[in-house]
Order: structure tokens, then C-alpha cells, then sequence
């Protein structure tokens, strides 16, 4: 099998480690307490940005995604002020019609500020320059950014208002404060994997902004672990690797014993519904924490 | 002479020799590793007034809610009458057994009307009836005890003060016809004065109706001259017990506020200093 | 203006039904179900698989898909909602979305990926009154969404168990300690949100005349918006905003274009939290 990195393995392992980069975004966003169902939004963002430096600026391409990075940061520290006084599954709600709305913007949207953007076409003819040694390479910048902020104060602090924003607040942190940076880290990473993926593909399109895009990472996260950058990393790249392999069982008509195909996505959603239930002891460590008559039922 | 304490202690007996309304016997409660209350056995006597007395922290609230079935007993029975109870859910133990609870803080249903809320006593007092339990009082001797209620019953519970509320979750729950009354810090989060006319309340209501209570009250002082029997707990265990009167002279109950005496050695539990600064979700005193 | 205004009111009728089970579900068990709106269309394939091509008969047809949306609830909340802690809003959101994944892509299959036509209930008349087009389906669906959003208000404030939905949806724990079996109560509101999508999607698919399985990602996001505007958990603010909703949307779609139709709501939404993040109607108030 290790039949050494034949272009097929490399373009797989490219989107994966892109993708890595997302969920990385999306673990410390979560991690922060902040439920937060806008990364594809502000990867798609970051990959609008970038592409249109690569195109329009001829900027280098390390330039050209930090400026991927540097408008996920500015997204995700808006959203992170407008939002300030919503959590959980409400703030879950309104992110999804953030993104959802800015896919619609970019779809109605030609030109902005001179720039063409291409409406619903979405961007195109940006520079495929995402090789195997970028993606890796940025995947190992932002999996050590990622774990160094963990380790800083700044982390301790997202991990304590992650598990109780009252505690947070009485041991005299800023939830506020708190809350900007894991948006602002979240949108700045995904951002970063969405002008490597622009890069790869060579176009960004409206619809990836949209909410039907956002599982993905979700998925990712929930089977790689959530507690952890580590988690996002193995999630991703495992995940991507895993559906890769899928497609090889399939006869020449598409059919596997009784399944075929379409099958795949049910079979996602039985997987989805199997990993909630039992990875969730190892996924939210805050509920040993809770008093036992929590569990009233 | 208060009786001897420590993991054995005799639960003190009560005058008539008829069996207690509520029995604990060698009470484990933890959560996780913390083991907050430990090898606690009292006794209610039917009728009458039993305070389970300490400082903030020495395991109070996780006896009331272990023997109201909210939260798990590690070890140990709790027993209504002679009946064990220990594995059977909070639901259960009330309507079938009527180990009801005064919950501590604020415990109306504020969105619903005072009305309803006693409602929801009177429907756990029906369920009690039909299964041959007499009623304890009934909704027109509620109102003519607590006459605030009758003014506000149909405000909604929102607009009554915090001792109102207090008031209201108590007529609730003596509307549940119980068998023992589980009363959690009634003086929490209000003023003395209200304080006071509280327990007055409560005096009054619990010995007109033989009402069996177990009340737990930081507020050492006011507590033993509601009840006719106390229990010392510290750091999760029994220190001392017996009959209130000889309870509140006992050096045991200052030791157990050590950490919050005065420069005269006076115990400082003021009234209305059980207000709990711990979050919800944290571990309850 | 006045026939888009009808028009408004017979779409604004399917976010409400739709709006109603689910913010119903969200203030009793503080719980989001993304498959809600798959309901509405599994009890239209339900009517017609055993009413259309079972042979069965539309009445019959019409209750079992009505059954079908129920079973498929009730088995949504014994398998993942009473399950899933609430405290973790990931959890429950990768869940129930796995749950639509599984409704979705089975349903699908079954049908080949294919929309289908949906035969009338009652033969379709339409009234030309002083100009305007009415027809009696979209009357139909009108009443019966007033019907049941003020009924489900009614029964909420009147009825016994309607008294005991609203305490647990105020404060689960209390209602332990006050004897209520919350279990049950929530069980019962996912029943009767189920039931509300089931009858509701089956007189909208009356008069739209059409289902494919992925109608819900069309209107999911709708209902969350409504829900959300309304308040989670205000039933009267949920029949006004889902009604303003329809309206505004078929205003805009005729004075403004169609390109803004989908995100009017989503707007109005991100604008209402801004300002008021309990909703317009909402008692809900997360703490921290």
C-alpha cells in the first residue's frame, strides 16, 4: 500500500491537510465555548480573498494566504462582536444564517470595489499553486499556532469560559475578550484553509459558503475529537483519507453487495448519529463535571 | 446532655416511641471523588421540627436532596416510615411516599400564575388522596394562612418578593400532603426582618398541622428555635445532636462554625449569609 | 398588493406549522431539532406510498402519513433527543443533523431521487372574489395552521397538561421536585410537534402539489428563523412571525426580485439578536 506518493495520494492529501486546517479553525473556535456554525463561510471568505490577490494583486503565494487568514480574522472578530450578547444553540442558529447570507451576497454580487468576484460562477482562474509541501507546511504552521495559543493564557482562558462562562467571569476573565479571540483564531485558520483550497481547486464558488458545506468540518471534529488541535488534525485528514478509500469497493456499475453510491450518505448520517451518542463521554470532558442530578431522567 | 456523635450516632427518640417519619442511616453522597457527605444517620420525628444545622460547605443541601432523590446515595438507606426508598427516583418518593421539597433560592414557576403553582401542589395532594392519604390543609386554608397568596393568585409569581416566592413554594408544597417536609436554607438571599416573619410562618403552620420537617438552615440561632431537634454537621459528618434546647449551648456547634467565629468566639452565620456564591452546576452545600 | 398578501399568508402558513412543532420541542426540552422539517415531508411520501400507490384510499392515506410523522418524531427523541446532554448544542446539532442525513438519503432512495406530484385531497376550486385569485386549498391550509397554533395556545394555557408542558419548559429541575414527569412532557411535546408537521405538510403538499425529499433544506433554515425572531419557545410569536414572513417575502419577490427572497428571513433574524437576543416574543433567557 505504500506504494510511495503517486499523484492520486497527493491530491488527496493536499485537499485533507486543507481541510485539517478548517477544522483546526472550527476546534478553537469551539473550544472557546462559542457555538459557532460559520467556518465554511469564513473559509469561503478567506478563499475570495486570497484567490483575488493571487489573480488581481500577483501577490507571492505566502502573501496570498496570509491574506486568506487576515480576512477570516476580520470576519470572525466582527461576527464575534455583533453576536456577543447570543450563545449556544441560538448563536449556532444565527451563524448559520450568516453564512448562509453571505452566500447568497456573493452569488448576487459580480464585481465589488472593482474586483470582479464572478456572482454565481464563482471565482475562477485563480493560479493552482497548493502543492503537497505548501499544504503540509501550513498545516504544520497553524496545528503549532493552534497549540501554542492553547498553552498561552489566552487558551486557559477559552478552556474556562468553554466550561462555564459565570466561572469564567467570577475568576475575573473576559468573556468578551475570551469569545473575540476564539472567533477571531477560528476565522484567521479557517480562512488559511480556504485560500489553500481556492488554490487547489482554482476557483471558489458561492456555495461554499453555504451551510450545506459546514457538516464537513463538524464531522471531522466530532470523530476526531473535540477536545484537542490534535483531534481536528487526525479528524480531517483520517476522515478524508477514510471516504477516499470508500469509493474503490464499488463495481464497475456502482453497486456493492445491496448498497450502491447514494448509499453513502445515510450510511454518514447513521455514522453521525452513532459517533454523538457514544463519543460524547470522550469528546465533552465538562460533563464529568456536572453534579449527578443533572441527569434527572 | 446532646448525645454522643461520629459515624454510629443514635438517632434521639422521639417521645410517643412511634417509628420517625424520615430515617437516614449511614448517608454516602459524592460527586466524583469528592466525598461530601459521609456516614450521616438521623432521624425526623413525625410531627415535629428537626434542623439539620452547619457551616456553608459542610454537606447540608446533598443530605436534603439525597434524601429527596435527586441526587444518588454512594452508601447508606433513607427510609419513610419503615419503608426503604433509597433506589426510588425523586418522583416517585413523593407521590407515592410524600417526601416533599422546599428547594433553596427562588422556587416558583414565575411565568405562571400563583394559582398554578399551588395547582401544582394540589395535584400531587389529589394523587397522595387517591392513594388514602389524608390532606395535610386544603387551597382555602393556604390562602387564609398565607394571605399574600390569596391577593396575588392570579398575578403571575413574577411579581411576588423573593420571600413571597419562599412563602409560595411552602404552601406548594404542604399542598402535597406529605409525609416529610424537606425545607432547603428558607432564609436565603432575604432580609432579617423578613427572615423572621418567615419562620414565624413556618412555626406556626408546622405544629397546627403535626407537619414532620427536616429543615436545613445555615442560620444555626433561628433554626434551633424552630425545630425540637438538631443534628451538627461538619465537614460531611455528624458532630452533634439532640434536643434543640441543649444543642445550642453545645461547644460542638461553635467548633463547627470555627471557621467563622467572631473575636468573641460567637458563631457568625448571619441571617441571609447562605446566599450560595457557587454557580449553578457546581457543587451544592 | 392584496393577492400577494394571500399568497403571503398560504406560504407564511408553512413556516408557522413547521416553526410551531419545533419551537414547541426547543422551549419544553431547551432542545433544537434539525429534522424537524423532514417530518413534513415523510408524512407526504407516507400519503403517498400507502394512500396513492398501497391503494388505501386518500383518508386512510392521509392519517397514516400523519402516523408516520409521529412514529418517525417519537423514535427521534428515544434515540438521540433524550439522549444527547443539551448543555452540549454540538452534540445535539451533528446528531439530529445525522437523523436528516438518514430520513433524507433513505427517502430518496426509495423514490429514485426523484420529485413527485402530489394528487389533491379535494378537488381543487378557485373563488375570483372582487379581483383576487382564492382557491379552497389555500384556505384549507390557512384555517387549519389558525386552528392548530391557536388551539396548541389554548390547550397550552388552559389544560391541565398544558400547565405542566409550560413548567417543565420554565424550569426542568423544579418540576421534578414539583412531581412532573418531565420525560413524559417532553416526549409528548416531540408527539405533538410531530403531529403539527405531519397534518401541516400534508395540506401544504395539497396545495403546492409536488414533494421531493430535500424540501426541507429549502425551509429548515426558515423555521429557524422564525423560532428564533419569535423567541424559542413563544407559540403566538411564531404564528405572527412566520404569517410576516410569508408576506414580506412574497412583497419582495414582487416589488424587489426574487434574488433576495431566501435571506430575508435570515436577516431579520441576525438584526432581532442583535438587539434583542430572547426574540421578539421570548421569555428565553440563557444566562452567561
Amino acid at each position: 500500500m505504500l506504494a510511495v506518493i503517486t499523484p492520486y495520494v497527493d491530491s488527496v492529501l493536499v485537499v485533507a491537510m486543507s481541510y485539517a486546517v478548517i477544522t483546526l479553525g472550527l476546534q478553537l473556535t469551539l473550544a472557546s465555548g462559542q457555538f459557532s456554525v460559520a467556518h465554511a463561510a469564513l473559509a469561503g471568505l478567506g478563499g475570495y480573498a486570497a484567490g483575488l490577490a493571487s489573480i488581481d494583486g500577483h501577490w507571492p503565494f505566502p502573501l496570498a494566504l496570509a491574506s486568506g487568514a487576515a480576512t477570516g480574522l476580520v470576519a470572525g472578530a466582527i461576527l464575534a462582536a455583533a453576536l456577543a450578547r447570543t450563545s449556544g444553540i441560538l448563536l449556532g442558529t444565527v451563524t448559520i444564517a450568516v453564512g448562509q447570507t453571505l452566500a447568497v451576497l456573493m452569488r448576487n454580487l459580480d464585481t465589488a470595489f472593482g474586483l470582479r468576484l464572478g456572482g454565481s460562477q464563482g471565482l475562477s482562474g485563480i493560479p493552482t499553486r497548493t502543492s503537497l509541501g505548501w499544504a503540509a507546511g501550513t498545516l504544520a504552521v497553524a496545528l503549532a499556532a493552534a497549540l501554542a495559543l492553547r498553552a498561552s493564557g489566552v487558551g486557559l482562558s477559552m478552556l474556562a469560559v468553554g466550561r462555564d462562562e459565570t466561572v469564567a467571569r467570577s475568576l475575573g476573565i473576559s468573556v468578551l475578550a475570551t469569545r473575540l479571540w476564539g472567533f477571531a483564531g477560528g476565522g484567521a485558520l479557517a480562512g488559511l484553509g480556504g485560500a489553500l483550497i481556492a488554490h487547489n481547486n482554482g476557483i471558489v464558488e458561492p456555495k461554499d459558503l453555504s451551510f450545506a458545506s459546514e457538516p464537513l468540518f463538524f464531522i471531522f471534529l466530532m470523530i476526531g475529537g473535540l477536545a484537542t488541535p490534535w483531534g481536528a488534525v487526525a479528524g480531517a485528514v483520517g476522515v478524508w483519507w477514510l471516504q477516499e478509500l470508500l469509493r474503490f469497493p464499488w463495481s464497475d456499475d456502482g453497486t456493492f453487495g445491496f448498497l450502491d453510491q447514494q448509499d453513502r450518505y445515510w450510511i454518514l448520517g447513521v455514522v453521525l448519529i452513532l459517533v454523538v451518542l457514544f463519543r460524547q463521554q470522550g469528546a465533552i470532558p465538562r460533563r464529568a463535571l456536572r453534579a449527578p442530578s443533572g441527569a434527572a431522567q | 446532655m446532646a448525645s454522643d456523635a461520629g459515624p454510629g450516632a443514635r438517632p434521639p427518640k422521639d417521645d410517643a416511641g412511634s417509628q420517625a417519619a424520615l430515617t437516614i442511616e449511614s448517608l454516602d453522597v459524592a460527586y466524583g471523588a469528592i466525598r461530601a457527605v459521609q456516614e450521616v444517620s438521623l432521624a425526623v420525628a413525625r410531627g415535629r421540627v428537626t434542623a439539620l444545622v452547619g457551616s456553608n460547605g459542610a454537606g447540608k443541601s446533598s443530605v436534603l436532596r439525597a434524601a429527596a432523590g435527586l441526587l444518588p446515595a454512594r452508601a447508606g438507606r433513607v427510609l419513610v416510615g419503615d419503608v426503604d426508598v433509597t433506589r426510588l427516583p425523586a418522583r416517585k418518593r413523593l407521590l407515592e411516599h410524600g417526601v416533599a421539597l422546599v428547594p433553596e433560592g427562588r422556587s416558583a414557576f414565575t411565568t405562571m400564575t400563583v394559582r398554578e403553582n399551588l395547582d401544582l401542589g394540589l395535584r400531587v395532594g389529589r394523587a397522595r388522596a387517591a392513594a388514602g392519604v389524608a390532606a395535610t390543609f386544603s387551597l382555602d386554608e393556604a390562602f387564609e394562612l398565607f394571605p399574600v397568596l390569596a391577593q396575588r393568585a392570579d398575578n403571575r409569581a413574577q411579581v411576588l418578593s423573593g420571600g413571597e416566592q419562599q412563602m409560595l413554594a411552602i404552601a406548594r408544597s404542604l399542598l402535597m400532603s406529605p409525609s416529610v417536609l424537606l425545607v432547603d436554607e428558607p432564609s436565603m438571599g432575604l432580609a432579617p426582618l423578613l427572615v423572621r416573619r418567615i419562620f414565624a410562618v413556618m412555626a406556626d403552620v408546622f405544629e397546627r398541622h403535626e407537619v414532620s420537617v427536616l429543615l436545613v438552615e445555615q442560620d444555626t440561632a433561628i433554626a434551633l428555635e424552630l425545630a425540637a431537634d438538631g443534628y451538627v454537621l461538619e465537614f460531611g459528618r455528624i458532630v452533634a445532636s439532640g434536643p434543640s434546647a441543649e444543642l445550642r449551648d453545645d461547644p460542638r456547634l461553635r467548633r463547627a462554625y470555627l471557621g467563622a467565629t467572631d473575636a468573641l468566639g460567637i458563631p457568625v452565620a448571619p441571617v441571609g449569609a447562605g446566599a450560595d456564591l457557587a454557580p449553578e452546576g457546581s457543587i451544592p452545600t | 398588493m392584496i393577492q400577494y398578501l394571500i399568497d403571503g399568508l398560504a406560504t407564511g402558513s408553512l413556516y408557522v406549522l413547521l416553526a410551531l412543532g419545533f419551537t414547541l420541542v426547543f422551549g419544553v426540552m431547551g432542545m433544537m431539532n434539525v429534522a424537524h422539517a423532514d417530518l413534513y415531508m415523510l408524512a407526504v411520501f407516507s400519503f403517498l406510498w400507502l394512500g396513492t400507490d398501497a391503494g388505501l384510499g386518500t383518508a386512510p392515506g392521509f392519517v397514516l402519513g400523519v402516523v408516520a410523522a409521529v412514529a418517525a418524531g417519537w423514535l427521534i427523541f428515544v434515540v438521540v433527543l433524550s439522549r444527547v446532554d443539551k448543555a452540549v448544542p454540538l452534540a445535539l446539532f451533528v446528531g439530529t443533523l445525522g437523523v436528516s442525513y438518514v430520513i433524507e438519503n433513505l427517502v430518496a432512495k426509495l423514490v429514485e431521487f426523484r420529485a413527485r406530484s402530489v394528487p389533491p385531497l379535494f378537488t381543487t376550486t378557485t373563488w375570483q372574489v372582487a379581483g383576487l385569485r382564492i382557491t379552497n386549498s389555500d384556505v384549507a391550509v390557512l384555517v387549519a395552521t389558525l386552528a392548530m397554533g391557536l388551539g396548541l395556545l389554548a390547550w397550552l394555557k388552559l389544560s391541565s397538561t398544558g400547565q405542566l408542558l409550560r413548567a417543565v419548559s420554565e424550569n426542568t429541575q423544579l418540576s421534578e421536585v414539583v412531581g412532573i414527569d418531565t420525560g413524559r412532557m417532553m416526549g409528548l411535546s416531540v408527539v405533538i410537534a410531530s403531529a403539527i408537521a405531519g397534518l401541516g405538510g400534508l395540506l401544504v403538499a395539497n396545495k403546492t402539489q409536488g414533494i421531493n425529499p430535500f424540501v426541507a433544506n429549502d425551509v429548515s433554515l426558515k423555521m429557524f428563523a422564525v423560532a428564533v425572531v419569535a423567541g424559542a419557545g413563544s407559540v403566538g410569536g411564531a404564528m405572527l412571525v412566520g404569517f410576516a414572513l410569508g408576506i414580506v417575502e412574497s412583497l419582495a419577490v414582487a416589488y424587489v426580485g426574487s434574488t433576495w427572497q431566501n435571506v430575508i428571513g435570515l436577516l431579520a433574524m441576525v438584526a432581532v439578536l442583535l438587539f434583542r437576543p430572547q426574540g421578539l416574543f421570548g421569555r428565553y433567557n440563557r444566562v452567561g
